[in-house]
């Protein structure tokens, strides 16, 4: 299955959730098929899951989906067992697992070889991890991760992207203050310094 | 450390307003996690790779909460990329508290590389640090730190010297 269409199935599920998108080519295909102020793309590559659950720590009541990819979960597997040691049940993680590094020219992974991300996390603690490889599992399994309660962790098996990525631009530092007025105005908190003249 | 330390660290991290912890626990600190793993004012989540407690700070960051990692100074060289990644490319803050582990007066061997490379790596990574080499400054010292971060919008660190971490140095 391709990775443009599991995000186009979650698109009917995106009310005012807030959405943790990893770099590459997911950054560009969400913000082509969810633009939105309620993403922030690119906290740095192995950091999602840990910035993900702190977003889900400090806002228990708020829906926080994680869109990962293979290449970042390996770059940082103790957050996996922070993950399952510390569950958020308002926190919804999907892992694309192309079992490569798309953005620098299709480098198999440790998951084209022998890793299993969903057997790590489930190691780790994580009860939920599932690996689902057609769209219609895909479909199920995220419309029971966003309308039931509980942390999910569903590593989606994804062909290689074709064709040209879609042009779109997700600027760090815009879209990083985008997402923290977007915080503040629905959170009713403060969270960029205030200059009191 | 001795348990008056403690309590200026705890009561100084509640007076700036700090409610969320992450730790990856050392020797010096000790007496510091378990008031913060006890008090229900701290949401605390202690983490088993320091990088991995820099990026939750991040996030509580992100959803409003004041946050605080603990951590010893080999912390910082583990947590080099998540550092600059977060903090340099992104421009989310974390505050961290590190004893001076390699200071002078250090008794331990496997600390001498602690000491001599913590300044060093924290210029590396463009992060300002306050050194607090007497317990009556801490409450003070997290109180600027905080405001610098917020000020910033970038990593700050409050190192703790020996003389506030060890007893009869």
């Amino acid at each position: 299955m391709e990775r443009i269409d599991c995000l186009k199935a979650l698109v009917p599920h995106i009310k005012d959730q807030l959405v943790i998108v990893t770099l590459g080519r997911t950054a560009l295909e969400w913000a082509e098929v969810c633009p939105r102020e309620g993403n922030m793309f690119n906290s740095g590559m192995g950091n999602h899951i840990p910035v993900a659950l702190g977003l889900a720590k400090a806002l228990p009541h708020r829906q926080i989906i994680l869109l990962d990819s293979d290449g970042s979960v390996l770059m940082l597997l103790p957050a996996l067992t922070t993950l399952g040691s510390f569950p958020a049940p308002n926190l919804k993680v999907f892992v694309f697992d192309n079992e490569a590094y798309e953005g620098t020219g299709g480098q198999p992974s440790d998951t084209a070889r022998v890793a299993d991300i969903a057997a790590m996390a489930k190691g780790a603690g994580v009860e939920e991890a599932m690996t689902v490889r057609d769209l219609n599992s895909f479909k199920a399994a995220a419309r029971d991760a966003l309308t039931k309660d509980g942390m999910t962790f569903i590593v989606a098996k994804i062909e290689l992207s074709k064709g040209r990525p879609p042009r779109k631009d997700v600027g760090h530092k815009e879209g990083l203050l985008q997402f923290v007025r977007y915080v503040e105005k629905t959170e009713n908190v403060t969270i960029l310094h205030k200059e009191h003249n | 450390m001795k348990v008056t330390v403690a309590n200026e660290v705890i009561e100084g991290l509640k007076d700036a307003g700090v409610k969320f912890a992450s730790f990856l626990p050392d020797s010096w600190l000790r007496p510091i996690y378990s008031r913060l793993v006890e008090d229900p004012h701290f949401t605390t989540i202690p983490v088993s790779n320091e990088g991995v407690g820099v990026g939750l700070c991040c996030g509580a960051w992100l959803g409003g909460m004041k946050a605080v990692m603990l951590m010893e100074n080999t912390g910082v060289r583990m947590a080099c990329d998540q550092l600059a990644r977060l903090g340099i490319s992104v421009g989310l803050p974390c505050f961290m508290i590190i004893p001076y582990r390699g200071d002078f007066g250090d008794g331990q061997s496997y600390a001498v590389a602690h000491g001599q490379t913590m300044l060093p790596v924290l210029d590396a990574l463009r992060i300002p640090y306050h050194i607090v080499r007497d317990e009556n400054h801490i409450r003070q010292s997290i109180r600027r730190c905080v405001k610098t971060l917020s000020v910033t919008n970038y990593h700050v660190a409050m190192i703790m010297g020996a003389e506030v971490c060890v007893e009869n140095l």
